[in-house]
């Protein structure tokens, strides 16, 4: 372990429960790389899509899933800085 | 007169009640008996001090423990108490480090009411704090006797109250573990020092009873003395300490112990008093197990003290170190206690939940809120969800009545849309009364429970507390609506007019596809659904909406429905948005993440109402087929 992250942990020992963005930044990028897998697996369903129906729901799902990550994102980026 | 015996011990514990009125008159009598020896006998007070030093310790050791209770504790306690071994392996081993059995019985009375735990894990805890709490008499027959610990308690308690004096909860609690132990280790050595003393004015073992008749006499003394210190620990160094300066006769010290063991119970039950049935059947369980274990040790004393000689001579105790003989005792018979009722666990815990039995007769009674959660913060969290949860359900049959669908259509896997066109059927059943009598006074019960919990909690825990009293919110809001959605709802799905009626089957069929979500995510087994899906039926909510997207002026201009109809349809089309939007979101609290950090990410992610209809609007790949044109207002 490094001087730095030594000096990092006893600060989160002696701020208790203060310093959580690293965890919070941890499962928001756990988050993303889930919403990309469901991302492939919508693409794949909606190329193998037959009715119009089952294209337009692949596409609402796409759009979902598309926009979430689009916010996760951003969050993502405010959490780094 | 016959009572049973479930009936006789039901009683006894509901009697414990009346300990209030004992009370008040114990405490004075206390004090009058300890100001009279503090007279007579001034090694006497050093005693006393000794013993309520080592009580504030204790009380100190607890605090500690507390602060790690916050995740860590409960964490573990989860983890380790899925098998009846691993429960009676944890009770053994937190009790040794914490030196407290009643912290763990409180604790495991917290976890049970809340229903983190089981009834049958719960007692292999209590029995496994049995075996724990002698390790107590192990250290200070072992060390605190042989070694001078008041000079290890000096700097501990230095170092524990400069550490108390820190503002993070770690070093705090850290603080009041390392004070707890030198407290501990001050108390011990003043029971030491005043016994000692003592036996040079007023000799203690004249008054020793041999035989029968005192092992009686001793055995009740013990249950009394545990019973007003309220610590079986404190009981068992006092034994200790006077046995090892010999004012107690061996004979009477294990009467003594053996008393103790018993007089434990006490904590148990005074912790169950405020608790549900599940922490009434625990603490009937430690009853019922330091009872039979102390008769059993009253009955075989003699095969006992033969065992425990054996024994003695084989792990290297001297014949006369009556102290390391006495931790023996105590340690061979909880274990034989344990030994003898692990067979018959399974009818234990039939007994218990016979014993006192889980109201199920009305729904709006609340199962999980009860005082005995408010010792552990995640254990009065977990409490107040399954209370939530337990409001959806109810609220789920209601809504899905008042949609005229019965629960298996929605549970099932049939086509909702097939299956609501071809069903007329109308659920007739009186909304207003079950909405009163299964979501208002439960709803009432948390809001009140939550105003009662706010001070005892903080940090990521208040953020918690305020986001299930939202959802609740929600769920009620809910039930609203779809009262609201129902008045027109009823009449047009039974309507010749076959466009009214597909329109608002439309509506229920979207209704109760996100049901069926909801349960799907409520059951927890299904991984082809997560909480972000719930935006996708917000979204196809929004860009199907006939009002937005002309169906319903068409609808009117071709006389195909009646204005009035269509006033109807667009009411009820806000009603649905809403109750659509507030499902999700009671989905996304209740079924998301329970970790703070990953619920926060779903939270950060997950679109709310503006995203939804900025994503409706005409687009490249997904849109309504008209822009809007109107707004949709309640009337």
């Amino acid at each position: 372990m490094k001087l730095n992250d030594i000096i990092a942990s006893v600060q989160d020992l002696l701020q208790g429960e203060k310093s959580s963005d690293p965890k919070r930044k941890a499962a928001l990028e756990d988050l993303m790389a889930k919403l990309e897998k469901k991302e492939t697996k919508v693409r794949r369903k909606l190329k193998k899509a037959e009715t119009a129906e089952e294209r337009a729901k692949y596409e609402r799902k796409l759009t979902i899933v598309r926009a979430q990550r689009e916010k996760g994102e951003k969050a993502l980026g405010t959490l780094s800085t | 007169m016959n009572r049973p015996f479930h009936l006789v011990l039901r009683s006894t514990i509901a009697g414990f009640g009346a300990g209030r009125v004992i009370r008040r008159i114990f405490l004075p009598v206390i004090f009058i008996v300890l100001t009279v020896g503090f007279w007579v006998s001034p090694d006497f007070r050093v005693v006393s001090a000794g013993v309520a030093i080592f009580l504030f310790g204790m009380i100190s050791l607890e605090e500690g423990f507390r602060a790690f209770s916050g995740g860590h504790l409960e964490r573990i306690l989860q983890r380790t108490t899925n098998g009846l071994w691993k429960s009676i392996s944890f009770g053994v081993v937190s009790t040794a480090v914490m030196q407290s059995s009643s912290l763990v019985s409180v604790l495991t009375i917290s976890f049970l009411s809340a229903e983190l735990i089981g009834l049958a894990s719960g007692i292999g805890i209590i029995f496994g704090a049995n075996i724990g709490t002698t390790t107590g008499v192990w250290l200070v027959a072992g060390l605190g006797l042989k070694v001078n610990i008041a000079a290890y308690a000096m700097p501990m308690l230095v170092f524990g109250v400069l550490l108390i004096f820190q503002s993070s909860k770690t070093m705090k609690g850290a603080g009041y573990i390392l004070a707890g132990l030198g407290f501990l280790f001050l108390g011990i050595h003043y029971m030491k020092e005043g016994f000692t003393t003592f036996k040079e004015t007023i000799d203690l073992s004249q008054f020793a009873i041999s035989g029968f008749r005192g092992l009686v006499i001793f055995l009740l003394v013990g249950t009394m003395a545990t019973v007003v210190m309220q610590s079986s620990h404190a009981t068992l160094v006092l034994i200790v300490t006077a046995l090892a300066a010999g004012q107690i006769t061996y004979e009477n010290a294990l009467a003594l112990a053996i008393g103790a063991n018993v007089g434990t119970t006490i904590t148990a039950i005074l912790g169950a008093l405020g608790a549900n049935s599940q922490g009434k059947q625990l603490a009937a369980g430690h009853l019922i197990f330091n009872v039979v274990t102390g008769v059993v040790a009253v009955v075989f004393i003699h095969q006992f003290t033969w065992a425990v000689d054996l024994i003695s001579r084989n792990i290297g105790v001297a014949a006369d170190d009556y102290t390391l003989k006495l931790a023996v005792f105590h340690s061979l018979f909880n274990i034989v206690g344990v030994v003898l009722m692990v067979p018959v666990m399974g009818r234990l815990v039939a007994f218990l939940e016979l014993l006192f039995v889980r109201p199920t007769k009305d729904w709006a009674e609340p199962r999980y809120l009860n005082a005995a959660v408010f010792e552990v913060p995640d254990a009065l969290l977990a409490a107040l969800r399954n209370e939530t949860l337990h409001l959806f359900d109810n609220a789920f049959e209601i809504i899905a009545h008042a949609l005229s669908l019965h629960r298996r259509a929605i549970l099932s896997s049939a086509d909702l849309a097939g299956f609501v066109a071809k069903s007329s059927e109308v659920i007739d059943f009186d909304l207003d009364a079950s909405y009163e009598r299964k979501v208002k006074t439960l709803h009432a019960a948390i809001l009140e429970f939550i105003s009662r919990a706010q001070p005892m909690v903080s940090g990521a825990n208040t953020e918690q507390l305020n986001a299930l009293r939202e959802t609740a919110r929600q769920i009620v809001e809910c039930v609203k609506d779809a009262k609201h959605l129902r008045k027109n709802m009823l009449r047009f799905i039974a309507s010749d007019n076959q466009d009214i009626r597909t329109e608002y089957n439309a509506l229920r069929a979207k209704l109760g596809t996100m049901l069926r979500d909801l349960h799907r995510l409520r059951a927890g087994n299904d991984t082809e659904v997560d909480v972000l899906d719930l935006d996708e039926l917000n979204l196809e909510m929004e860009s199907t909406n006939v009002v937005v997207d002309g169906t319903l002026d068409r609808l009117i201009r071709d006389a195909r429905i009646t204005a009035v109809m269509g006033s109807s349809l667009m009411n009820d089309m806000a009603y649905v948005r809403s109750l659509a939007w507030n499902l999700a979101e009671v989905g996304k609290t209740l079924f998301g993440a329970v970790d703070h950090a990953a619920s926060d990410a779903e939270t950060l992610v997950a679109l709310d109402k503006e995203d939804i209809q900025r994503l409706a609007e005409p687009g490249p790949e997904v849109g309504p087929r008209h822009k809007p044109k109107q707004g949709e207002q309640r009337q």
